[in-house]
């Protein structure tokens, strides 16, 4: 019976090993990412970072510079598309206008 | 007894298995989350050191968009308002030539008369172009007695030697040529010209035309 008793300690001893090495490389997991977190940070005041960033935010703004260009020229369509009676039609008005008299 | 105690065994292990891969999930999941909030940290220090910069630029970036749109817009208003002036013009040659359905020597004597009523002067010389000038001459003791009956004053006219180059309408002056009013079709057209282009855009483009300049 103390044979078995034994074997119970030592089944749990390895199941207590198994717990340490988790908690080492839980800790080990925690500890790189704070690293990794810092130099992150330390990065980010670095000039090269800032270049890079800069040119994020301009590649940013031209894509949107891209596309109000664009709303502008669908609003050209539109000036594009007038149909010649129109251009009749307001050429009738002039020429009503000139010859208004007093 | 033998199996009782493999039972307990195994469940230990599967406890202590459980427990540890727990354990490394949590870590895992913690790992993320500094790693999150340490990419916005950066970005938050970055921007701000980069914020006026970006600013500037994006100013520059998009105010320049927005000018070349509204001169594209301006530009394209401009072309429809010539193509409307054109067609405008090309209207008054073909009533100046007697056709549209319009009684030109009508509409003359009114250029005429809108004239000689601005000028205010008894004896006037009237200028016009070859045909007008012709009409004029023929009909120059009919038109000046209709003129002193409808402005109710004497009006002397004298028609000149030189013809211009209009469409049509007339210029005229004061004895001593220092006094004049233009009433030619081509003057009063440009002197409407820039009142007319809103009135133009809102016949073409419906109203609001004149408000296209902002996307």
């Amino acid at each position: 019976m103390s044979i078995r008793f034994d074997e119970l300690i030592e089944e749990e001893r390895k199941a207590i090993r198994l717990i340490e090495e988790a908690k080492a490389k839980a800790e080990k997991i925690v500890a790189e990412a704070k690293k990794k977190a810092q130099s992150l940070i330390d990065k980010a005041t670095k000039t090269e970072h800032i270049r890079a960033m800069l040119k994020e935010e301009e590649e940013k703004a031209k894509g949107e510079a891209e596309g109000i260009l664009e709303e502008y020229r669908r609003r050209l369509t539109r000036f594009r598309e007038v149909p010649e009676s129109s251009i009749m039609d307001a050429a009738d008005l002039v020429v009503r206008e000139v010859l208004k008299f007093e | 007894m033998s199996e009782a105690l493999e039972l307990i065994k195994s469940e230990i292990t599967r406890r202590a298995r459980e427990e540890s891969e727990k354990i490394i999930m949590d870590a895992e999941r913690e790992a993320q989350s500094i790693l999150s909030k340490a990419e916005a940290k950066a970005r938050e220090v970055m921007m701000a050191s980069v914020k006026p910069e970006v600013e500037v630029m994006r100013r520059r970036i998009l105010g320049s968009a927005m000018l070349e749109g509204r001169k594209m817009m301006l530009k394209a208003k401009h072309e429809l308002v010539l193509k409307v002036l054109n067609a405008a013009e090309e209207k008054l040659r073909r009533i100046a030539e007697g056709g549209g359905g319009v009684d030109y020597g009508e509409v003359l004597f009114h250029l005429l008369k809108e004239a000689v009523s601005g000028l205010g002067e008894e004896e006037v010389q009237v200028s016009a172009n070859e045909r007008d000038r012709s009409y004029l001459n023929r009909n120059l003791d009919r038109i000046g007695e209709r003129l002193s009956r409808e402005l109710g004053r004497r009006v002397k006219l004298t028609v000149a030697d030189n013809p211009l180059n209009c469409i049509g309408g007339v210029v005229v002056k004061s004895r001593d040529g220092l006094r004049l009013f233009n009433n030619t079709l081509d003057g009063r057209l440009l002197k409407m010209r820039e009142a007319l282009k809103g009135k133009i855009l809102g016949v073409i483009l419906g109203s609001g035309g004149g408000d296209n300049t902002r996307p």
